[in-house]
């Protein structure tokens, strides 16, 4: 019997929660992506560690993985340590820009 | 070996429940496999059970059930904006595995199957998968200039395009480690610490005090990581979609 009786209600009760909201000037607009404060990403520090760890080591793995696959060691392995290193500081320099709450300017050009 | 027992590692074992092997393959029901399932089942319960009765003034279930859906919801909101709605369920299922196992891992003897690179590695790379495949659909080639950063000389392509492309193909390997490197290394410190008390009690009962407040400490800490990692593991998520969805 509650879900008929109680549906009707919460209509009304969503319509007046509205015009409540409205005459007080709190109208919730969906926030715009990225314009708004994003949320922070907790733990500080450690977590950038992490980003560039996981850069030297995951382009030393797939360096391996593509000299494996074109018998062509150490070629690969020894590109793709270099490159995945500038990509794990890319990767932490978002970290850092997004924890900083800084809007990315990446399409502007540098 | 008498110590392997003792070990704080002992709680990150795989121990078989149901052993099945199909062919090579070794498909048994692990301890790791009963925890997947409990936490999917009280999630269960809870949306179930918490949605049942829906009355104006929620009850507790209700109101937990609630301040879930509208955590994941203003997250979403924010970070992807009104696209993402499409991709609440996913995001709350997820959001909602990882923290049923982190929390139901600090509970005493259970086990943590966050704690498990493989466990944490297969959510993330089919996060990074999911999300290629929706970027893909929504932008077709044009998602390819993701890799390409605009306004730059073109000679600095050759360098940029491969860190670009490589430093996306690293994301599922920073979001796994992140959480299971959080989960692992604060059970190893619980387990440790813990066993202090055990080591210093057998000599005199007053230096063991020092462990025991500095473990009642240290759960509280983990309680809050089980919360945060959580959270860290879904936010990147959204990330990771707005940036598909909008191509910055």
């Amino acid at each position: 019997m509650a879900g008929e009786d109680e549906a009707p209600k919460f209509k009304d009760f969503d319509a007046r929660m509205r015009r409540l909201r409205d005459e007080a000037g709190l109208s919730r607009d969906e926030p715009e992506p990225g314009a708004g404060s994003r949320p922070s990403i907790g733990g500080t520090g450690v977590q950038v560690g992490i980003e560039l760890v996981a850069g030297v080591f995951g382009g030393a793995l797939i360096g391996y993985g593509l000299d494996r696959w074109l018998d062509t060691w150490p070629i690969f392995f020894l590109v793709m340590f270099f490159l995945g290193a500038a990509a794990g500081m890319l990767n932490a320099y978002r970290h850092i820009r997004r924890l900083s709450n800084v809007p990315e300017e990446r399409s502007k050009g540098r | 070996m008498a110590t392997a027992e003792h070990s704080p590692l002992e709680q990150f074992e795989i121990q078989p429940i149901l052993p099945i092997t199909v062919g090579d393959l070794n498909l048994s029901f692990t301890n790791s496999s009963l925890w997947m399932v409990i936490s999917v089942l009280l999630i269960y319960a809870l949306v179930m059970l918490g949605s049942r009765h829906a009355s104006m003034v929620p009850g507790r279930l209700q109101a937990l059930l609630e301040l879930s859906y509208e955590f994941i919801a203003d997250m979403l909101g924010s970070t992807v904006g009104k696209d993402g709605r499409k991709y609440f369920p996913f995001v709350f299922t997820l959001f909602m595995f990882i923290l049923f196992g982190n929390l139901l891992g600090m509970i005493p003897g259970s086990f943590t199957y966050t704690s498990h690179i493989i466990v944490t590695f297969s959510m993330a790379i089919f996060v990074v998968t999911a999300v290629t495949i929706i970027g893909i659909v929504r932008h077709g080639w044009h998602f390819f200039s993701f890799f390409a950063p605009s306004g730059c000389p073109i000679y600095v392509m050759p360098l940029l395009v491969p860190i670009e492309v490589l430093s996306y193909l690293i994301r599922p390997i920073s979001l796994s480690v992140r959480l299971f490197v959080n989960m692992m290394a604060g059970h190893i410190m619980l387990k440790t610490f813990a066993g202090f008390i055990v080591a210093l009690g057998g000599y005199y009962l007053v230096p063991a005090v020092a462990p025991l407040a500095l473990t009642v400490g240290l759960t509280g800490l983990e309680l809050a990581i089980a919360f945060l990692q959580a959270y860290v593991f879904t936010v990147l998520t959204c990330i990771y979609l707005h940036d598909a969805i909008h191509l910055h």
